[in-house]
Order: structure tokens, then sequence, then C-alpha cells
């Protein structure tokens, strides 16, 4: 007797939420109180409509911006949408190269979805069990050091995917990302291209399995499979109509692809997914896994040169990734003003103004904007990365971006740094914030402290997104937030060669 | 980064791993105790309970029997478990005496839960007698509790207490505020959406109290926006918009932007004394409807430049889409944003940017107009077309602001010399009335413009020189050949076509970025 269907695979059966479209005004008017918990909580993500149960009423839209990248016109757009929410609207930049509004009404998103439309954006199929948002180089196109360009590669899988026979009911969400430098560090997705030669050729190697989660933390690792930069959307394709038909529907914390590999075995996934692509008439070569990926991420902020003569990008650190409407706008002004309107979004949550020319750099380093967005912030809050926070989420035990940014604020004022520390904070164990990628990596829980109950973190230390890369490991089960300051100046003297300043009050 | 060969033995390090997983929905590890607060297993075991992968009964029976206090994230995870016998035992349980870590949970599971049937079957009937019951200094939260169900009996009580504070604070201001503690009611109260609660937050907002308390509720009045009755709402939120709280007027101007037929609203507020960072806000919100200019065109379509960049420059003023229509071409094609702008702004407008009332005026005008309407129909689909409303404005010819300008920009042109006006030769009483008429305005007698090739012949007695005026906005067969093709008198200056002439650009530029 098949296993009855868990709640969310009957909602996911019953309707898909791409259809409802169409009926999204009628449902604004309706009020979104009346709406049943699953079109709620589910199927409204497939519009990239989130309900948040921490401010019912406020909705979060997540977009899909391919590859980080997004133009003056779309950022004015979602300022606008932002800005009539007033206090209540907020965005934040994502860990993957993506933006979420805050604080809009259900009545907010007919027009918002049209008007997003209008300039070429989509939030479709951005949530829930789909393939989120792809990433790729930040610095695609512009990059000097590039193996290639990603950018149009990852427009493809997108387009690719959210066709009409597109996946529509994955088991689970699922990653997919494109590297196209040696700083690519992608092992965390569920499905990474990353650039390898192959008898000569420039193209890709298949890692699979990649994810974080309350139960386990994977890396990616070798498919065994090669691939031209052209074969990569119907690739994409075809590990997700597999991962569709055959991953796990019974368990949802073990249905991402890595069980599926488990299940399966390496070998066994591999041949289930070359014959996938068999259908869609591809066929792969054989490799070795070795691939052309051999250190961290550069955080690219600051005046960095353009491959095109003359051309520079701008790196400004968002500090936790946290934008408000008239941020945004003053943003799209300064890309505008100053650049081509281009503007990336990178995993670190910081954002970079593309194609300025040399002559524009000293008033673009001038603009006021940069007060609060510098493009030479101190050595932890460049590479501080940060979940959402239980401002806006009810999984989370703490306030992270808060936490975070006061925190870092704090040890910079007090500590010199040889080199930058990256810092990743994610409030519970669904680690969205990506502690395990840290080189210092906070994790939100509760703690005894003086007999209460308190905010805490969890320390992990040694995340390693180098040559050899390491997941961070347990350091601390609980360190109370009141102290963490201090615990975290000593470790940072202790390990990572950081100086007490002297003239600290 | 390399790996040296396709390796089955991957990076992978178990750094939270939980023993409470469960395979096929079967536990793999019997349920002895819950983890204590802080304890690193008991984020894992609610995440279970949450899941329905815990036995429920013996931490019920703890809860009861106060072996496991309870705790608001272990409440959180019930709300969704536990039957209505469960909850009435944990009720009558000391587990039900104290409101606070209800109130967590609550604020933290029931926004997603409490739509949920067996969610409501099991929760809200007890917890309606439990808040009746309990002492009254704690019913308060519990009615917090309780508003996150959207019923009407929970809606009475809140409506109820609402209106008990609303007038305390009106008639005993100097006794101490219960409002402050009662803030989250007033958006709870808005999620209720019941129509009869539009005036009592409405006027929460609009009465004189504490800021906090007016701000919360005009956030119940955002959440429930489209359940209130527009008659009610707008006039109200026309006030707020005029608040001295830059907070409330500032929203309350978001929120006129949001509901139908408020940009008219919103137009009517523009030029108020405000403070200026709500002033600028009302300038963001404020929309203009996409614009249909219709000009005569030249042959083959054409549209001289001069229109075209008219148009570039109002759309970038009005924020709007600027559409050119000639009337001598097929419709432009209006695209998905042009319909976009249209549904916000609530309509299109279309501008006849014609000087005479000629055939065109007469006949082409309403066939254009029901083209825009089928265009719409098939963009947007009957019913939303049908809220869309198309504007048409008078010829540009007939505007009475028109005449004065060219009364005055033609004597300055003239500069004191003889001048006439040369116009299309018309067919038609209401032609030559309209003729007359311009005749009057301008001081002297239009002259039908000549036949092509043919020369212009003056008038007897006009001068040697002067200038004329081929009364056109943009550059047309009639003024070329006067012009170039030397049929004009040497010694009588062609006036170029009148947007050539900055005033007349700019009176246009003005006039059509103010229409709505």
């Amino acid at each position: 007797m098949a296993a009855a269907l868990s709640k969310i695979e009957q909602a996911k059966a019953e309707l898909c939420g791409l259809e409802l479209a169409p009926r999204l005004a009628e449902l604004a008017a309706q009020g979104w109180d009346s709406l049943d918990e699953a079109t709620l909580t589910i199927r409204l993500k497939w519009l990239g409509i989130f309900f948040r149960p921490v401010t019912p009423g406020r909705f979060m839209v997540r977009l899909r911006l391919p590859n980080g990248v997004i133009h003056a016109d779309q950022l004015a757009v979602l300022a606008d949408a932002l800005d009539r929410c007033g206090e209540w609207g907020s965005a934040d930049i994502t860990t993957r190269q993506n933006l979420q509004l805050r604080g809009l009404l259900l009545e907010d998103m007919p027009p918002l979805l049209t008007a997003m439309e209008a300039v070429g954006l989509t939030s479709r199929q951005s949530g829930h069990d789909n393939p989120r948002n792809i990433t790729g180089n930040p610095f695609a196109g512009i990059d000097p050091e590039e193996l290639l360009d990603t950018r149009p590669l990852v427009e493809a899988i997108q387009q690719r995917l959210l066709a009409a026979d597109g996946p529509r009911n994955l088991p689970r969400k699922f990653n997919i990302a494109v590297g196209g430098a040696p700083d690519s560090f992608l092992l965390h997705n569920d499905l990474a291209f990353l650039p390898a030669e192959c008898q000569g050729v420039l193209g890709f190697t298949v890692m699979v399995g990649g994810f974080f989660s309350a139960q386990r933390n994977a890396l990616a690792i070798p498919l065994g499979l090669w691939l031209r930069g052209e074969q990569l959307p119907a690739f994409s394709l075809a590990v997700l109509r597999h991962f569709e038909r055959c991953g796990n529907r019974q368990a949802r914390n073990k249905s991402r692809v890595m069980y599926l590999v488990d299940e399966l075995g390496l070998e066994g996934y591999r041949e289930a997914v070359l014959a996938e692509f068999a259908t869609l008439g591809g066929e792969a070569s054989s490799h070795d896994g070795q691939h052309l990926v051999t250190r961290a991420p550069r955080s690219g902020l600051g005046v960095q040169p353009q491959k095109q003569p003359g051309l520079h990008w701008v790196g400004l650190s968002v500090p936790v990734g946290r934008l408000d409407a008239a941020a945004m706008a003053e943003l799209a002004a300064v890309a505008r003003r100053h650049g081509n309107g281009e503007l990336r979004f990178t995993e670190a949550q910081n954002v970079l103004i593309a194609n300025v020319p040399a002559d524009r750099l000293e008033a673009l380093l001038a603009e006021p904007l940069l007060q609060r967005f510098s493009p030479t912030p101190g050595a932890l809050m460049a590479e501080a990365v940060s979940c959402t926070g239980n401002r806006y989420c009810s999984f989370a035990l703490i306030p992270t971006k808060t936490t975070a940014q006061a925190v870092v604020e704090e040890l910079e004022r007090r500590l010199e740094l040889p080199h930058a520390v990256s810092t990743h904070w994610t409030g519970c164990p669904n680690a969205c914030g990506q502690p395990y990628m840290g080189e210092i990596g906070l994790m939100g829980t509760k703690a005894r402290h003086e007999g209460q109950m308190v905010e805490a973190v969890k320390l992990f230390l040694g995340g390693d997104m180098g040559a050899d890369p390491q997941l961070a490991e347990l350091h601390d089960k609980g360190v109370p937030l009141v102290q963490l300051v201090q615990v975290l100046e000593n470790l940072l003297v202790e390990r990572f060669g950081a100086r007490r300043r002297t003239n600290v009050g | 980064m390399s790996a040296e060969v396709v390796s089955p033995s991957p990076v992978r390090v178990e750094v939270a791993g939980s023993p409470w997983t469960v395979e096929g929905g079967k536990l793999q590890r019997e349920f002895m105790s819950l983890a204590a607060p802080g304890e690193s297993d008991r984020w894992h075991q609610l995440q279970a309970l949450q899941r329905g992968h815990l036995p429920l009964e013996p931490l019920i029976v703890q809860l009861v029997n106060g072996a496991v206090s309870p705790q608001a994230d272990l409440l959180a995870a019930l709300w969704g478990q536990i039957d209505r016998a469960g909850v009435e035992r944990l009720l009558a349980s000391a587990a039900g005496a104290d409101p606070r870590p209800w109130l967590e949970a609550a604020r933290q599971e029931l926004p997603r839960l409490a739509l949920q049937p067996r969610v409501i079957a099991a929760w809200l009937d007890p917890l309606l007698v439990h808040q009746t019951q309990v002492d009254p200094s704690q019913q308060l939260c519990w009615l917090e509790v309780l508003a996150h169900f959207q019923d009407p009996r929970v809606a009475q009580r809140l409506r109820r207490r609402v209106l008990e504070l609303s007038r305390q604070g009106s008639t005993a201001p100097a006794r101490p505020d219960g409002r402050v503690a009662a803030l989250p009611l007033l958006p709870l109260l808005g999620r209720q959406r019941q129509r009869q609660d539009a005036p009592l937050l409405l006027q929460c907002s609009l009465d004189p109290g504490p800021l906090p308390w007016r701000r919360a509720a005009l956030e119940g009045v955002a959440l429930g926006l489209s359940a209130w009755p527009l008659p009610l709402l707008i006039p109200a939120l026309e006030r707020l918009a005029e608040d001295l709280s830059p907070a409330l007027a500032a929203q309350a101007v978001d929120l006129l932007a949001r509901v139908p037929g408020g940009q008219r609203s919103l137009r009517q507020l523009d030029g108020r004394r405000m403070e200026p960072s709500v002033a600028a806000r009302l300038q963001r919100r404020l929309l203009c409807t996409p614009l249909v200019l219709v000009v005569h065109g030249r042959q083959g379509g054409e549209i001289p430049l001069v229109f075209t960049d008219l148009a570039q420059q109002l759309a970038q003023r009005r924020r709007a889409p600027v559409l050119l229509q000639a009337l001598t071409a097929e419709a432009p094609m209006a695209d998905a944003n042009f319909w976009h702008q249209a549904q916000r702004a609530g309509g299109l407008t279309m501008v006849p940017l014609l000087l005479l009332p000629g055939e065109h005026v007469r006949r082409d005008l309403p066939a254009l107009a029901l083209a825009w309407r089928s265009a719409a129909k098939a963009a947007l689909g009957e019913s939303a077309a049908s809220r869309l409303s198309l504007r048409r404005h008078p010829f540009l010819g007939s505007w009475p602001t028109w005449h004065a300008l060219l009364v005055e920009k033609l004597e300055h042109a003239a500069a004191g010399r003889p001048w006439i006006w040369l116009h299309h030769p018309l067919q038609g009483r209401l032609a030559q009335r309209y003729l007359q008429h311009l005749a009057r305005v301008l001081g002297r007698v239009g002259l039908a413009a000549p036949e092509p090739g043919q020369p212009l012949e003056l008038p007897e007695g006009v001068g040697a020189t002067g200038l004329v005026v081929p009364l056109g906005l943009a550059p047309s067969r009639m003024a070329e050949s006067l012009n170039m093709g030397g049929l004009a008198p040497c010694t009588w200056e062609v006036l170029p076509p009148l947007l050539d002439l900055p005033g007349v650009r700019t009176f246009l530029l003005d006039r059509l970025e103010a229409l709505a």
C-alpha cells in the first residue's frame, strides 16, 4: 500500500501554486485571512510570495535574479514597492545573490508582479520545493580573472527550468550554481557546475549533493561527468526531472538530492541521470572531477579594474545585507549616474556597481551613500553574512542581523585584524546563514546564564572555502549573547592574529 | 581545489545530527523526556513534536502534573498537534495559569496554524471559555492569544475591549492609560476583517490619544484594508494624511494609494500643507495615466520629430508612458508597461493635439476612443478593462488657454509687423463657426492655405513686409511649400511650426504633465 501523502505533498498535488497567478487580485481582495493554510503558506511561494508568521499580513516577495544581476530600472521598481510600505518595508540581499522584499500587503502583490514583469523581473518559483535562484560568478563578464562568463549559462538554465514543461513539484528545494572563476566556491549547492577541462576543452565538471540542514551538512561530490556550457540547461532539467520522479517524498528531512545519491549509490545515480539526460538528447563525457576552482571567493569590494579597459566595478559592503527603500533608490541612482545602471549582488550579501569609467570613480566614491555602504569596510564587516533572524523568521532563536552588525562593529572598534575573517550568522539549526562555511560560524540557541534562559549562540570554527574545503565544526555549544563580544575578541586574538587597539575607551 | 578521481567518499561532516530524525514516520528512539531549555537536543525534539513524530500524551501528562514547565517553545510545538480534550486538560491545569508563555507561543505559530480547521476545532472553544474564567488581570493577555483566531465571537470581544479602552482614554485621561498594554489588539482586530469594525479602527486612528495607539489602529486598518467600506475609509484616510504626526500621515498616504479611487484623494491633497517628508511621499504616490497624444502625422504615417521629442520629455516628467498616435498610421502598440500603468492609475488619457475641428476631430476621434477601449479588453480582459476609464480631452485648438497663448506668441513673433494666419481648408458649418471664433480671438480673419503649387495671395493693403503664420504644430506640406517652394511673398517671413517656439513647447509640456 502506498504511503499516505504528507500535508505538503497533498497541497502540492492538489493545485500548483502557479495556477494562482491569474486569481491573485481576487485573492488579495478577499483578504489573506480567508485563504486556506495550504494556499497561504505553501502555494503562494510558487509565485514568490511568502506569508510570514512573525509579521502576519505583511508578506515577503523573493525574486529571481539569475547570477545576481540587476539593473537600476529594476531596482527602482522594487524600491518604489518598498517605499509604499513605509517603516514596514525592508529588503535583504540573500546568500543566493538574490533579493527579498518585506512588509508588503497582499493587495500590493498584483501591481508589484505586473510592474516587475514590465521591467523583466520575476519572482516565480523562488521558494519552497522549487529550483531556487541560480547563482554564478558575481563578476561574470567583467572579471579579469574569469575563465568564462556565467551569465548566459545561468540565464539559459533558468529559462529552461521555468519553461512550461519544467519541474513544478519537486520533493524539496534545489540549489544550482555555475562557476566561472578560480574562486567560485559552490559546493554547498545541490548541483554545481565547476569550470573544468576535458581533452583541452573548457567546460564544466558536475558536482552533486551539497546542502546544509538541521540534520546533515554535506559538500557536493563529483558526479564524474563533464559538460559543455550549452549542455547545462538540458542537463539541469534532466537532474530535476529525475529528482522530481525519484526523490524522497515521505520524510522532508531526508529529501535533498544527496539522500537520493545515497540511496542509489553514486554509480547508480549517475546512470539514472544520464538515462534521463539521454531522453532529452543529451550525452555527457566521463570526467575525473578535477576542476579549476582553486581558492576562496574574493569579496570584490572596493574599486576593482574590469577586464574591459578603462572600466571598473565598485564593490560596496551592505552591512548584513539589509536594505531599505531609500537606500535601494539611491543605489539605483548612483549606478545610473556613474555606471551604466548595472548592479550585482554577491553571495556575501554585498552589492557591486559595474561599468564605472575611470573618470567617474572619484565622483562615485564621494557619494553620500558610500558613508553607509563602504567600499572599504572593516575586516569583519566585509564578510559578515547573516540569515534573516527572529525579526522575520519564526524558526530563528536570536535576532541575527542586528546582533551580527552590533557585535562586528564593536569588535572592529576594539581590534585590528591583519586580514578579513568571515563570520556566518544563522538563527537556528536550519543553517540558512551557512554557519559551516564561515571561518567563524554562529548559530542561534538558548543557554542558561545567571540562572536565566537567555539568547545565545553556538560557535563553529574552521570553515574553509579554499583549495581544501572544510566545514566548520562545533567549538562552543552556548555562548550567551551578553558574553559574545568578549568571547569573540579572545578568539580573534588567539587564532586570527588580531591585535587589541590601545586607544579603545 | 581538485579531486583526483570520482570519489565515493564525499567531503561530508555531520555536525548537527539528531537522534530524533524519523524514518518512515516511525520514531527511531523512544521518547523518554524532553531536553531542558538550552540543551542541544531540545530544538530537534520540538521540531519532531511539531511534525507529529513524538508521542503527545507523555508530554501532556508532564505538563499537567508540573513535571515539565510550559515554556513558550514547547507550547508553540503543541498548537498544531493537540486535540480538544488535551487542550482542556492543559488549560485547566497549572500549565494554563500564566498566559505569558502561551502568548509568546501564539505569536510565533498561530498566525499560520489558526487557519487550520483541526486547530480551530481543538483550541477556539476552550480558549473562549478559559479567557472568561481567568483572573481579570490576565484576560487581556488571553484575549490576545484568542485573537489569532478569526471568528465573530473573538471579534466581538476584541471590539468590546478596544471600545472600552478607547472610551476610558477620552473620558478619564488622568487615569493610567490601559491602551498602551493593549496595542497588539488593534492589528488583531483589523485582521478579523469585520466590516463593522471600520468605524472603530478609523476613529482610534483619528482621535487624539497616545501615538502608539493611533498607529496600531492604523496598522489594523492596513491589515484588513480590502474589507472596509470605501465611503468610510477614504475620508478618514484623507484626514489622517494631514495629521500632524508624520508617521500616521505617511501611512495614510500609502494606504490611499492602494485603495480604488485613492488617486483622486491624493490629487486633492496635493498642495495642502504637510510635513515635507509626507508631501514628498505623496508626490511619489501620485500616478499619472498613460497618455495617447493624437497628432495629424505626415503622409505614410511619419511622425515629425518635434512630437517624438515632446512625448519623450513628457513621459519622463509624468513617469508614465506616452504614445503618439498619427491619424495617418496604424495605432501604436501599447506594451505591458502601458497597461500596467493604466491599471494602477485607473485609466488612460487621450489628448488630440489637433488645432482645427476638421473631419479628424469630428469623426476619427470617436473611432479611436472605441479602438482603445477594445484594446484594453484585449490586453486586460473584460473585467479589468471595465475598471479603466478612458479620459478624452477636447482637441487642443478648443482650449481657451491655447487661444490666449496664440495671441501672446503671435503678437510677439510679429514684433509689430503685419501678420496673417493660414489654416487648412475646412468644410462644414461647425468648422466655419470655429474659424470665425478664432478670427475674433486673434483679431484677424484667417486665410485658407492655397492649393499645392499655388502662390499665396495676400489680402490687399496688408503691407509689403510681414509675418505668415501657418497654423500647425509641426512641419507640414503647407508650411514647407510656403517656405521652400517660394510660394509666399519673399518679403514676408514664414513662422516656423508652433512647437518650435519655446513658449509653446513649454506650455504643452506643463499642461500635459498636469493632467491626471
